[in-house]
C-alpha cells in the first residue's frame, strides 16, 4: 500500500474511533439517569412534551449503538451516517438555544452540572461532524470489523 | 468520484436503517426490563417548565371567555384558515409576530388581558408570550393544555377557523 493510502487509512480509523468514543462516553450518564436527561432536553424547549420521554429514552441507546459500532468498525458507514445526522441535530439545537439566549446545560456528557451551552460547543460539534463525514465517505479500513469480513465496503 | 460517494451513501443509508432498528429494539427491551423507566408521557409540572407567564386551567379560561374580559390569541403556526379555533381569537404567531400584531393593533392594547393558546404544549406558546412581554403587555397567560384541553373541556369552537 502507498504512503498516501496508509495516511488515508489512518485518518479514517482515527475519525471512526474519535466519533465512536465520543458517542459511547456521551451515552453512559444518559443511560444511567434518563429522568435527568429528559430534563436537559426539556430545557431546550424544542421538543413537545409528548415526545420528550420517548426521545430521552431512545437517544442514549442510539448513541451507545453508534459508538460501539464505530469503535469496532461494524456497519461503519451506517453508524457514521447516524452520528452525522445526530450531530447536525445537536448543532441546530445548540444554535437555537444560543439564538434564544437560553442559559442551560448542554446535556452532552453529564446530565447534571454539565457544560453550559456556548459557541465553543458549536465548534466542537462541527469538528465532530467533519470526523463523522470522513467515516461515512472514507475508504474501507482494514482495522474495521467490516473490512476483515469484506462487508460494508 | 461521484459514483463512489453515491455508492458509499447507499450502503450508509441501508446500514443506518438497520442500526436504528437495532437501537429501537434495544430501547424497547430496556424500557421493559428497567424498573426506573420513564413513563411514556411527560407532564409539564414534572419538568417545572420555566415559562415567562403563568398558565391557566381550562375552567378558569372558560370563565374569562364567558365574562368577555379577556382576549384570546391563537399562536399556532401555519395557515389558520379552515382549522378549528376559539371563537373571536386573534391569530398572532411566533414566526410572523410583528406583522400579525400590526394587523390587530387597533384591537389589542398593552393594558388588555390576553389568553394565549397553542395546540397542546405550552412551549411554542411561550415564545409568543415572551414577545408580548417585550412589547409591554403585562397581563398575559397561557391556556394550559392548549386547544386540545379546551376541546376536551367542552369549550366553544369555531370549526371554520379564524382570519389572520
Amino acid at each position: 500500500m502507498s504512503a498516501r493510502g496508509t495516511w488515508r487509512d489512518l485518518i479514517v480509523v482515527a475519525s471512526r474511533w474519535a466519533v465512536g468514543v465520543v458517542f459511547l462516553v456521551a451515552s453512559i450518564d444518559k443511560l444511567a439517569h434518563p429522568g435527568a436527561f429528559a430534563q436537559n432536553i426539556a430545557n431546550y424547549r424544542l421538543i413537545p412534551l409528548v415526545l420528550l420521554h420517548p426521545f430521552a429514552w431512545l437517544l442514549p441507546v442510539v448513541e451507545a449503538v453508534v459508538g460501539l459500532a464505530l469503535i469496532v468498525g461494524w456497519q461503519r458507514r451506517g453508524a457514521a451516517l447516524l452520528a452525522t445526522i445526530m450531530t447536525a441535530v445537536f448543532i441546530a439545537a445548540i444554535a437555537s438555544a444560543l439564538a434564544r439566549d437560553l442559559d442551560i446545560s448542554c446535556g452532552c456528557f453529564h446530565t447534571t452540572g454539565g457544560h453550559a451551552v456556548g459557541r465553543d460547543l458549536l465548534v466542537r460539534d462541527l469538528l465532530l461532524l467533519g470526523a463523522a463525514l470522513v467515516a461515512v465517505l472514507g475508504p474501507p479500513d482494514r482495522l474495521a470489523l467490516d473490512g476483515r469480513r469484506g462487508r460494508g465496503r | 468520484m461521484a459514483g463512489t460517494i453515491r455508492g458509499s451513501l447507499t450502503i450508509a443509508w441501508r446500514q443506518a436503517a438497520w442500526l436504528a432498528a437495532l437501537a429501537i429494539g434495544l430501547a424497547v427491551a430496556l424500557w421493559i426490563v428497567r424498573p426506573d423507566r420513564l413513563p411514556l408521557r411527560a407532564d409539564a409540572e414534572t419538568y417545572a417548565l420555566d415559562l415567562p407567564v403563568p398558565q391557566v386551567a381550562v375552567a378558569a379560561a372558560r370563565e374569562f371567555y364567558d365574562a368577555g374580559d379577556h382576549i384570546f390569541v391563537d399562536t399556532r403556526a401555519g395557515d389558520p384558515a379552515g382549522r378549528p379555533a376559539i371563537p373571536g381569537a386573534f391569530v398572532i404567531r411566533a414566526n410572523s409576530f410583528g406583522d400579525d400584531l400590526a394587523g390587530v393593533m387597533d384591537f389589542i392594547y398593552p393594558e388588555d388581558s390576553l389568553v394565549l393558546y397553542g395546540e397542546r404544549s405550552p412551549l411554542p406558546v411561550a415564545a409568543v408570550a415572551a414577545r408580548f412581554l417585550e412589547r409591554g403587555y403585562e397581563n398575559v397567560v397561557i391556556l394550559q393544555g392548549g386547544l386540545d384541553a379546551w376541546r376536551r373541556g367542552g369549550g366553544p369552537l369555531d370549526e371554520r377557523g379564524v382570519s389572520p
